[in-house]
């Protein structure tokens, strides 16, 4: 379970987040919406080591998440999107979906030159976690090309089946569906809901209302930093704070 | 190319490699040396430059590293030249880790200063030794440089170029086979990462100051190992060798074969080292040449060589499958 | 003492004058021109061949200032703008082979000679203060002084260097702001380019003209730039003129063979103790 608690963060005289607190269940995918400018991508940043939050404590499953290293949560299975995505552009697909098995393997220089028995299964194993990626986001025609010449849709179901490859335990995924269309929406909201279903704790940031409502237990909603409102996605709909945030950032 | 047509076409310019030198006369095996030798030195750089996005303006530092550390084994520690090789790597490595760690924050341009900084510094140490009042005042040789013993297995001593040739083909296969596999490995797989996104390769769990440390240390053994070869090659070891137009010329060999592969930087040591050849006969201005070839490599040879040639198989093959489908 | 630090502002004065033009066009195209100093070593052996040819030195200095100005946006114009592709590497690659291949043109078109350089000003040396300067050191002293104020007042009181600041912030907003935004980074290049030039013309009676002089003044004024942040011509200045300074004193009280040494020592620990220099500002991580 992912506890936050009491987080805030100053961008210099911008307060990007404020007593943020919330709690979100493994199973299930926990939406953050709110308003441009919200920080809703900063308080991913914060539970994903990317900034460092000047106040609050966010732990999962017990342990601390803040003050750690990036690297060290991925290792520990917390792992993030980015909101411009961030592929490997000039590697093909499959060394982008490589990427995400990562955290469950080694890697020493000389692991790579003595290449033992032990490092030669793992490169079994990572690309039976590649194809199997692949399979379950509908990209195996494409492993070979080099991401930066797929098409937009292409290029984020690559990185949910990066994602998907990490096998993580804390998924935090900014904006998954921003620039796809209905179709490639179903599939992406097919595969959230499924590792969601392997038992990961999913939030999901995203502006997507429908997708947000039908795939998510538990809403979150920020503006200017504050939660102004959380709950089931129905509380929330006829929460009148939430309303007026939207109607007021549309005016 | 398929894995297997590519091994046959290795194995091919190999059984050329030990085949046709013997009918080729001393002078052209002296070149076709120190063609292996700067290949050695140049699949150090494509790991660094290529395949870690870092670049480098140092290498021939490295390389000089190498080449000092190995006459110096030899000659004040008795050192065979069989075991000079593996010291003069491990030595180079080192200075690379050496280098790579304070560098760690720089980027870019940053990076480039810095590696910069240190070719032409190191040749001005080394000139200027006696002035430090530290050590041997002519622990480097002074003016003269180093002159290295031969090498030798048993009684047969590596004095031909024809024997040297062996020598430097046997290492270059070594260390052509070892690069690739550095390079497919998961080590490989995370230094790419990191070039292409620093954020993706740490949100993923890639420990990316390692990755770049050792990147350097790879770079700095490749450059070690060059640098020991290069010692008996050149026979007297001196700092003129090491000047900052040999880090240039590196990364040139890098750039027209093709910084992202390791047969590139083989084919980019052969071209450059061809084209010295050539131009010597015909200029003294090397530079001018050299700085058109490299200018013009930078701007309309993308991928390099090697890359050219794999675009244009893969658009063959791409033709092959349309017109049997 | 004072007799070194003197001198040391002198040579100081001459690495300020080109990282004044590297630090320019970092801010202008975010690329180190490795070819500035063989640029400008070009550019004083047009001086010097107008000179010899028979024309006023101020007239030949002219000539060769306009060469820097028109060559020097031609590598932006030219061969970066043509890269296909637009990284740190292709870029550093491109100006590293400029330097070889304007080192080889200027030894093709002038020859591997060493000539003696007229002084642009002559005379009996100068004593005041206790000191002895011959009247070119205190020219370059004069001509530094003068580049600083003029530098701070383009960038403060005109148009172009209000439109500078702007493009090197953010080359993207200054487009949308309707800025001509290459006319204004070609100005800049030309500007670097003229006092590249500039610099060469005050070295060569010191060092005599040669094809590889600028070689060790650029690497020195590389190591000033840095050190001032790359992104400060104040600082770059201040730090060329201290970096001058340091190499004389260490050359006058340790020794004339280490004072180099010396300079790459500095280059290397600011560098890795602080990447964005005495008075640059570190880069901002965005995600
Ligand atoms: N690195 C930063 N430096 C300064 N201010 C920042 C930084 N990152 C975000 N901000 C500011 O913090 C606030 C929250 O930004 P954030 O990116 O978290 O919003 P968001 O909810 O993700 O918005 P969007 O829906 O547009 O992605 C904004 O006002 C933004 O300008
Ligand atoms: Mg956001």
């Amino acid at each position: 379970m992912l506890e936050v608690s009491g987080l805030a963060h100053s961008f210099g005289g911008v307060r990007a987040l404020q007593e943020v607190s919330f709690r979100a269940q493994p199973g299930e995918v926990t939406g953050v919406i709110g308003p441009n400018g919200a920080g809703k991508s900063t308080l991913l940043s914060c539970l994903s080591g990317w900034v460092k939050p000047d106040l609050g404590a966010a732990t999962f499953n017990g342990d601390q998440l803040l003050g750690q290293a990036p690297t060290d949560l991925a290792a520990r299975g917390v792992i993030r999107t980015f909101q411009n995505l961030e592929l490997l552009e000039e590697s093909s697909v499959a060394e982008n979906i490589a990427l995400g098995t990562r955290r469950t393997a080694s890697a020493g220089l000389l692991a790579a030159i003595v290449r033992g028995s032990a490092v030669r299964a793992q490169e079994r194993r990572q690309r039976d976690t590649v194809t199997g990626a692949a399979e379950r986001l509908g990209i195996t025609t494409l492993l070979d090309v080099p991401a930066g010449e797929l098409s937009y849709g292409q290029r984020k179901q690559v990185e949910m089946a990066r994602a998907w490859a990490a096998m993580p335990q804390l998924l935090l995924l900014d904006e998954p569906a921003a620039g796809l269309d209905d179709r490639e929406r179903r599939a992406l909201a097919h595969v959230i809901r499924q590792m969601a279903d392997d038992g990961a704790t999913v939030l999901l940031i995203e502006h997507d209302i429908d997708m947000v409502m039908s795939l998510c237990s538990h809403l979150v909603v920020l503006d200017f930093g504050s939660v102004i409102s959380s709950g089931s996605p129905a509380d929330v709909r006829r929460d009148p704070r939430v309303v007026q945030a939207y109607l007021g950032g549309a005016a | 190319m398929t894995a297997t047509r590519r091994n046959a076409a290795g194995l091919v310019v190999l059984a050329l490699a030990v085949l046709v030198p013997p009918a080729l006369g001393e002078y052209r095996t002296y070149v076709l040396c120190l063609m292996a030798i700067y290949a050695i030195g140049s699949i150090g750089l494509t790991v660094l430059v290529g395949h870690g996005g870092m670049i480098s303006l140092g290498h021939a530092g490295l390389v000089c590293v190498g080449a000092y550390g190995a006459s110096l084994l030899m000659i004040r520690a008795d050192v065979s030249f069989w075991l000079a090789l593996p010291l003069a790597t491990a030595i180079g490595m080192l200075v690379g880790l050496a280098l790579g760690y304070p560098f760690l924050k720089l980027d870019g341009p940053y990076l480039a200063i810095a590696t910069f900084g240190f070719a032409v510094a190191l040749p001005e140490v080394i000139n200027r030794w006696s002035a430090f009042g530290v050590g041997d005042p002519a622990l480097f040789g002074g003016a003269l440089g180093l002159n290295p013993p031969s090498p030798a297995i048993g009684s047969l001593i590596i004095n031909t170029s024809l024997r040297f040739w062996y020598v430097c083909l046997a290492v270059l296969v070594v260390a052509v086979l070892l690069a690739r596999r550095i390079l497919s490995s998961r080590w490989g797989q995370d230094l790419r990462a990191y070039r292409q996104s620093p954020p993706a390769a740490s949100a993923y769990g890639v420990r990316t100051r390692r990755v770049r440390v050792w990147s350097f240390a790879v770079a700095g053994g490749y450059a070690g190992l060059c640098g020991a070869l290069l010692a008996h090659h050149l026979g007297a070891v001196g700092t003129s060798s090491f000047s900052l137009t040999l880090s240039i010329t590196f990364l040139m060999m890098v750039v027209i074969g093709g910084v992202e592969s390791v047969a590139g930087a083989v084919v980019g040591a052969v071209a450059v080292v061809a084209l010295q050849e050539w131009l010597t006969g015909q200029t003294s201005n090397l530079q001018l040449w050299y700085g058109v070839a490299l200018l013009l490599a930078v701007m309309f040879l993308r991928g390099g060589v090697v890359g050219m040639v794999q675009a244009r198989l893969r658009r063959l093959r791409h033709r092959d499958e349309a017109e049997h489908a | 003492m004072m007799q070194y630090v003197a001198s040391g502002l002198v040579s100081g004065g001459i690495y300020a004058t080109m990282a004044i033009g590297i630090v320019l066009i970092y801010r202008a195209s975010g690329v180190i021109n490795f070819a500035h100093g063989e640029l400008a070593t070009f550019g004083t052996f047009v001086v010097f061949a107008c000179w010899s040819a028979g024309l006023p030195l101020p007239l030949a200095l002219l000539i060769g200032l306009l060469v820097g100005a028109v060559a020097s946006p031609c590598i932006e114009a030219f061969v970066l703008s043509g890269l296909r592709r637009r990284t740190h590497l292709t870029e550093v690659m491109a100006t590293v082979a400029l330097f070889l291949a304007l080192n080889g043109l200027t030894l093709a078109v002038f020859g591997e000679e060493t000539h003696e350089f007229p002084a642009l000003v002559t005379g009996p040396p100068i004593e005041a203060f206790g000191l002895v300067m011959s009247r070119q050191s205190i020219l370059v002293l004069v001509v530094v002084a003068g580049l600083t104020l003029i530098m701070a007042a383009m960038f403060r009181f005109t148009r172009l260097g209000a439109a500078m600041r702007a493009v090197s912030e953010s080359r993207e907003s200054a487009e949308l702001a309707g800025l001509p935004v290459r006319r204004i980074v070609w100005s800049v290049w030309a500007v670097a380019g003229m006092a590249g030039v500039l610099a060469g013309v005050l070295i060569a009676p010191i060092v005599y003209l040669n094809v590889n002089m600028m070689i060790d003044v650029l690497t020195k004024a590389l190591a000033g730039a840095v050190v001032g942040g790359l992104t400060s011509v104040s600082g770059a200045i201040t730090a060329g003129l201290l970096l001058g300074v340091g190499e004389s004193l260490v050359a006058g009280y340790v020794s004339t063979q280490l004072a180099t040494p010396f300079v790459f020592l500095v280059l290397v620990l600011a560098l890795v103790v602080r990447p964005q220099g005495l008075f640059g500002s570190a880069p901002k991580v965005k995600l």
